[in-house]
């Protein structure tokens, strides 16, 4: 059994950097962050093996991002500053949160929790309520059309 | 062990580089072929943005109503500065008797509060300062 703190210590790296990659905003992917360890600790964690714990984890993550997305786009809004990205790494970083932005809700988290989150295809499964079969699929389609979106933009 | 007969080449790679099980003789197969080497080392780029970079500068778009806003305030402020200079064109700026004319600037304003002083009943007189 697991206590919030532990979930905390292992899971919190690897849900930010997906909440960063998925809302775009490192102040509000750390405010979500510490939203989703909140409905941890007030929810419990449910008494399963790591794996469905994980999975568990990343499924509030999942829910509060697509909250947050979708309140989002309900509200106008303008970012007022054009920042350029000042080395390759950075503009492939943009180039890539350009070809995500650009992708289906279920396909970005599939690639995401993978990347990001380090979560197995049995995990992915869980979090997105998915066939390990339909991730690993999902997983290659969206890697192929990445690759060709930013060998594109090279 | 996952049997790959089934999946295109080149998931094998994806398989393989996500630590899912795979059968070793795939995944040398598909490394032996140039497309095969440059999509893991494709993938691998990927994930190194994806892990290092967690927070890339947002996707940035200036409202389009901003350069619209702006245009708007430059028309108007201009369209406002030839009209008043129409209207001085034909009327001469206003003078200082113009502009205090409309009200009587010598007038002392209206009392708000007014007390009477009767002599002998409540009027003191004193000398000196105090």
């Amino acid at each position: 059994m697991s206590t919030p703190d532990l979930l905390f210590a292992e899971y919190r790296p690897g849900i930010y950097r997906y909440l960063c990659r998925v809302i775009g905003h490192a102040d509000t992917a750390r405010d979500l962050t510490q939203d989703v360890f909140l409905r941890v600790t007030r929810a419990g964690v449910p008494d399963t093996d790591a794996d469905g714990r994980k999975a568990w984890v990343y499924q509030i993550a999942r829910n509060l991002a697509l909250n947050h997305i979708r309140d989002r786009q309900r509200r106008p809004v303008s970012v007022d500053l054009v920042e350029r990205p000042s080395n390759p790494t950075q503009e492939l970083s943009v180039a890539l949160a350009q070809a995500l932005a650009s992708l289906g809700e279920l396909d970005r988290d599939v690639f995401l929790l993978r990347e990001s989150g380090g979560l197995s295809y049995d995990e992915i499964a869980h979090t997105c309520e998915l066939t390990v079969l339909a991730v690993r699929s999902r997983l290659h389609r969206t890697r192929q059309h990445l690759r060709n979106i930013l060998k594109d933009s090279k | 062990m996952t049997h790959t007969a089934d999946l295109p080449d080149l998931a094998v790679i994806d398989a393989w580089l996500d630590g899912e099980p795979i059968a070793s003789p795939d995944v040398d197969a598909v490394l032996s072929t140039a497309e095969g080497r440059a999509y893991a080392i494709d993938v691998l780029r990927l994930r190194r943005v994806c892990l290092h970079d967690p927070a890339p500068a947002p996707v940035v778009r200036a409202s389009r109503w901003r350069p619209l806003a702006a245009a708007a305030a430059v028309v108007v402020t201009a369209l406002g500065a030839f009209v008043a200079g129409q209207h001085w064109a034909r009327t001469g700026p206003p003078t200082v008797a113009q502009a205090t004319a409309s009200r009587d600037i010598t007038a002392a304003p209206e009392p708000t509060r007014v007390i009477q002083f009767e002599v002998g009943v409540d009027w003191r007189e004193t000398t000196g300062g105090n």
